[in-house]
Parts: structure tokens; C-alpha cells; sequence
């Protein structure tokens, strides 16, 4: 919504993106940004064709030439006509120019208000849940405990369930997921699991009885929130042996020749590795500095909490949010050394899902020259990236999965989010289509059209990057856990 | 400014700055003309279905008159344009 305003399309079809972040207040859509700014460059041209009929309007002297008097004075009087009217459509197109601007902030600062107020009204219920847990029945927990806190208890009791019992269980869930997987790609539902999780703490000081304002101050100073919730889910897993961090290593597979430089959002994205391989890094060379690299990390490959050697888990994905130190983020980080990568060269980093998560974490890491990060439904709201990093982080509003690191108070990236509801891109047979890579690729082509400014500058740091940079090679990674999670 | 005066065909004076000054008018009152027309073509019309509601209504009757008052600039710059030829005509052949 903007203002009393229903935003739809841009794509003929209602999907619209929805753009916001990167230090500004203002939320809108790229069509609302792009004729605000089509607008201004009206208002400025009327600006110059008004100061040079200004000067026209000086030219000529009409007593100079009686004869033709006649005709310079109507010419003169049309001159004063237009310049009065091009002072009255350059005033319109400021006007509009700066309404629709200011629509946007207010719908930016609506939003914040209406996040903040579903914020407390979360916590206070979360809260009141946790203070009279003794008498509530245990059962209405895990909706307020958000998917992670949903999915803990069940993989435990699943794993000590008899192997035909196991199969049946894990036939039923699929169907169940087939037949609801439309909720759960539902914004409404993306939105309440991201309430949840954002809760998880005030259910525990309700458990407490702690005072509801020591629970909001030790979130402000950071010791409780999302990562200490994360953490408390690992700690819980460890204690049945699961979701323990193990040694990972990392293995190249090929390398090729690189091609090209990426030519824009779903390029990008068309690089992220989706077969074995789960890391792919890209070089250049730039003369007399050293190279550069784009790094593309892909999302996660295996569902299970523990026993296999895959490091792109749910072992990975709880650490990673908890704690950083995840199997995932090791691997991409032996993959960067091997490439040869160090401090000293500058990198791009891209991932989708998981790798979203683990670009993020290694852009805060310090540890080397990041030079831009494009995610793409990353679980990465509560890392903490320096805002100096350009960053676009795109998100469907049906996702869960960015839903689950709850709300963006870390950072602060270039936000594109997008319904996309009913697209034929996201509406695979997968369980959660509107998290799935090709749905997002149809997002990022979108962007690659999008005109709104902050979208154009990140655009633009991407660009330069590569702007003078000659490809060298393409190399896959692919990483293994040494030791199996809970082996 | 001082000028050389030459002679018309009708055998008038003719005041060479003053034919400078009007053939300068003429000239960049096309060039004006020229950069409204681009200037209009940039103006972003809405598109039915953009936004709906009463504020998307109100945005689009402003554009669309907005694009209207290009028509009636274009139509001023024009008369001005043809004055300024006719101006021309008569300094150049009758002073």
C-alpha cells in the first residue's frame, strides 16, 4: 500500500517490486521511483527551455525595425505566453515529482510503525503465552515458536521412531506439504512465522516472569534475539546429538575458461552453482592491482538435521544464523583460499538461500575486501554487514525461509521484495516454490529493468567493478563434511 | 552596437544587426521547440491498471494535464516562431 493507494503490477501481471532500505526511509515500487524521477528530469528540462526563451525574449528590439514591428511584437507576446506556461508545467511536474516522493516516504514510515506495532503485539502475546505456560497446554507452543523452534522437537521424536514408522511419517508429511504448500507460501504466513521468530525470547521471559521490559532491553543490547534463539535450538539439538558444527573440506572439481563479465541481477544469479558443486568463484585481472573475484555460494542442498556429509545443511543454516561458525561458511572460505584469495583482493559475493546467509556472514567477517553482496531469500536479517558494503537483498514476500532470521535491524541493504504469488515461476512442484532459484531469477530480470535510484547505484558498484576487468577463469568447488553431523 | 546599413531590394535600409538578432530568434525558438517535443515524449503517462484509488486518479488527471499544457506551449512557441519568419521576410526585403 501507498498511502490510500493499492500499488499492482509493472510486470502486466500484479508483481510489482517493492523497494526500500539503503539508508532512505522511502518504501515504494520501482514504476512509483521511476516516474518520481522521470518527473524531476521533466521539471529540469522545462527548467532550461524556460532560461533560454528568457533569453530569446531579449534578442530583438522592436523600435528597430517599424515595418516589422507588427510581427516582432506578436512574436514577443507568444514568447511571454509560453514562458508563463512552461513556468506553470515545470511547477506540475515539481509538484508531482515531489508528492510521489513523499508518498513513498510516508508509506516507508507506515510500514515501520506497522512492523513495529505487529513487533510488540507479537512479543506481548509471546510473552503472555510464556508467563502462563504452566496452565496453557503444551501443544500451542510451537506456533509462536517459529519454524526453527517448530521443527526441533519433531526431528527429535522422528529420529527415535522405528524405521517403517519413519517412512510412513515422512509419506504423510509430504502430502501434507503438496496439499498446504500454498499456505505455506502465503506472505501472511511468511509474515507470522517472521513475527515468531522475532518472539521466541518473551516467550522465555514469560517463562521466567521476567519483567517484559528487561526482555526488550536485553534484545536491544543484542544478548538475547534471533542468533541467541538459534543458539539455544543448537544448544537443545547437541543435547541428542544433532546440529554439532564438524570439519569440512573443500575440493575443486573444474576449471574453465571465464567467458564474460556478468551483464546484470539474473546473470548473476544464473551463475550460482545448482549441481554438485556448491561454491563457484570467478577471477579477473585488472593491470598493475591485484585480481578480483566473484564468489557465488549456492543454497541448501540437504534438508536433514544431521547424518550426512553435506555441508549445505540444516546443522549449517542453524549455526550459521546462531553463531556464524557454520560447516557451509568454513567450506566457502577454504574455497576462497584456495582460489587465492586474501585480504588484499577485492570480491563480489552472491548466494541464494543458504548462500545468501554465508555471503553475508563472510562479507561481516572483516576478514577480506568485500565489494558488494546480492542475496537472494537469504535467512541474513540478523547479520550485521558494515553498511558501507553495497548490498541488494532481494526477497519474495512468500518466502519463509528469509522470514526465519525475522525482522532487518543488523543491516540495512538496498531491500527488493516481491509477491509472486500465482507466477508461473513459483509455481513448481516444489514445497516452497516462492524460495526456489528460478522464481527468484524472475524477480532479478525484473530488477535488471528497475530505474529506482538505489537500485541504480548498487547497480552501478557492481558494474565498475568488473568495468575494466579482463575474465580469467571460473572454478567450482565442492566440500564434504569430514565427519558426519551426530556421527 | 553600431551596424552597416545595406539596401534592400525595395531600395530600403536594411539594418544588418537587427536581421542578425531576429534570424538568432528564429533559430533557437526551433531549437526550443525542438527540446519541448523531447522533453514531452519523457513525461511518464500511467498506464492503466499502475496504481489504483483515488490518489493513483488525482496523479493521473495531473500528469495528463500536464501533457496537455506541452500541446498549448508547442502551439505559443509556433506562433512566435512564425511572427519571427514573417519579422524576418519584412526586415530582409523592406528595412
Amino acid at each position: 500500500m501507498l498511502g490510500n493507494v493499492s500499488m499492482t503490477t509493472g510486470d502486466g501481471g500484479g508483481h510489482p517490486l517493492i523497494i526500500s532500505g539503503g539508508g532512505s526511509i522511502a518504501v515504494g515500487t520501482d514504476e512509483l521511483f521511476a516516474a518520481s524521477s522521470a518527473l524531476r528530469s521533466v521539471s529540469i528540462e522545462l527548467g532550461i527551455c524556460l532560461r533560454e526563451l528568457s533569453a530569446i525574449d531579449g534578442l530583438v528590439e522592436t523600435g528597430r525595425a517599424p515595418r516589422a514591428q507588427g510581427s516582432v511584437l506578436l512574436a514577443e507576446h507568444a514568447i511571454r505566453d509560453a514562458l508563463g506556461l512552461l513556468a506553470r508545467a515545470r511547477n506540475t511536474a515539481d509538484g508531482l515529482h515531489t508528492a510521489l516522493d513523499r508518498s513513498a516516504d510516508a508509506y516507508g514510515l507506515a510500514e515501520r510503525v506497522a512492523e513495529r506495532l505487529s513487533g510488540e503485539i507479537a512479543a506481548r502475546i509471546g510473552y503472555g503465552l510464556g508467563f502462563f505456560l504452566p496452565t496453557i497446554a503444551i501443544g500451542a507452543l510451537p506456533g509462536l515458536l517459529g519454524l526453527a523452534g517448530i521443527a526441533l522437537p519433531g526431528v527429535v521424536a522422528f529420529t527415535l521412531l522405528p524405521a517403517d514408522q519413519r517412512s510412513e511419517l515422512t509419506a504423510a508429511l509430504r502430502g501434507w506439504l503438496q496439499e498446504n504448500k500454498g499456505v505455506l507460501s502465503d506472505p501472511l504466513f511468511a509474515s507470522f512465522v517472521r513475527h515468531a521468530v522475532m518472539s521466541v525470547d518473551d516467550v522465555g521471559a514469560g517463562i521466567l516472569h521476567a519483567p517484559p521490559e528487561l526482555a526488550g532491553m536485553l534484545g536491544l543490547l543484542g544478548i538475547t534475539g534471533v542468533a541467541a534463539s538459534s543458539m539455544s535450538i543448537v544448544g537443545a539439538g547437541r543435547g541428542v546429538g544433532l546440529l554439532a558444527e564438524t570439519p569440512v573440506r573443500t575440493e575443486r572439481v573444474a576449471t574453465v575458461p571465464l567467458a564474460g563479465v556478468p551483464t546484470g541481477w539474473d546473470d548473476r544469479a544464473a551463475r550460482i552453482p545448482r549441481g554438485e558443486a556448491q561454491v563457484r568463484i570467478d577471477r579477473y585481472t585488472v593491470g598493475g592491482q591485484p585480481d578480483r573475484f566473484e564468489v557465488f555460494v549456492s543454497g541448501t542442498k540437504d534438508f536433514s538435521f544431521g547424518g550426512g556429509a553435506e555441508p549445505w545443511d540444516m546443522t549449517s543454516n542453524l549455526n550459521g544464523i546462531a553463531s556464524g561458525d557454520a560447516g557451509s561458511v568454513r567450506a566457502v572460505e577454504q574455497a576462497m583460499a584456495e582460489a587465492g584469495i586474501t585480504a588484499e583482493n577485492p570480491v563480489m559475493i552472491t548466494g541464494h538461500s543458504q548462500g545468501g546467509l554465508v555471503a553475508a556472514l563472510v562479507a561481516s567477517s572483516g576478514d577480506y575486501d568485500v565489494r558488494g553482496l546480492y542475496t537472494l531469500g537469504a535467512p541474513a536479517a540478523d547479520v550485521s554487514v558494515p553498511h558501507d558494503v553495497p548490498w541488494i537483498a532481494v526477497e519474495h514476500t512468500g518466502d519463509i525461509v528469509p522470514a526465519t532470521a525475522g525482522e532487518w535491524i543488523s543491516s540495512d541493504p538496498v531491500l527488493v521484495r516481491r509477491d509472486v504469488t500465482g507466477l508461473p515461476a513459483a509455481t513448481s512442484d516444489q514445497y516452497f516454490p516462492a524460495h526456489m532459484l528460478p522464481a527468484y531469477r524472475d524477480t532479478a530480470m525484473l530488477l535488471d529493468g528497475a530505474t529506482e535510484g538505489r537500485v541504480l547505484e548498487v547497480h552501478r558498484r557492481f558494474a565498475d567493478f568488473t568495468e575494466t576487468a579482463t575474465p580469467v577463469s571460473s572454478t567450482t568447488y565442492r566440500s564434504v563434511r569430514t565427519t558426519p553431523v551426530g556421527g | 552596437m553600431h551596424t552597416t546599413a545595406t539596401t534592400a531590394p525595395a531600395g530600403a535600409l536594411v539594418d544588418p544587426a537587427f536581421l542578425h538578432a531576429l534570424e538568432n530568434q528564429q533559430r533557437r525558438l526551433r531549437a526550443v521547440i525542438e527540446r519541448v517535443d523531447q522533453v514531452r515524449g519523457t513525461v511518464p503517462l500511467p498506464q492503466p491498471g499502475i496504481w489504483r484509488g483515488p490518489a493513483h486518479s488525482l496523479y493521473a488527471s495531473s500528469v495528463e494535464t500536464l501533457a496537455g499544457e506541452f500541446g498549448t506551449i508547442r502551439a505559443r512557441l509556433e506562433g512566435a516562431l512564425a511572427a519571427t519568419r514573417t519579422a524576418v521576410s519584412i526586415a530582409a526585403n523592406q528595412g
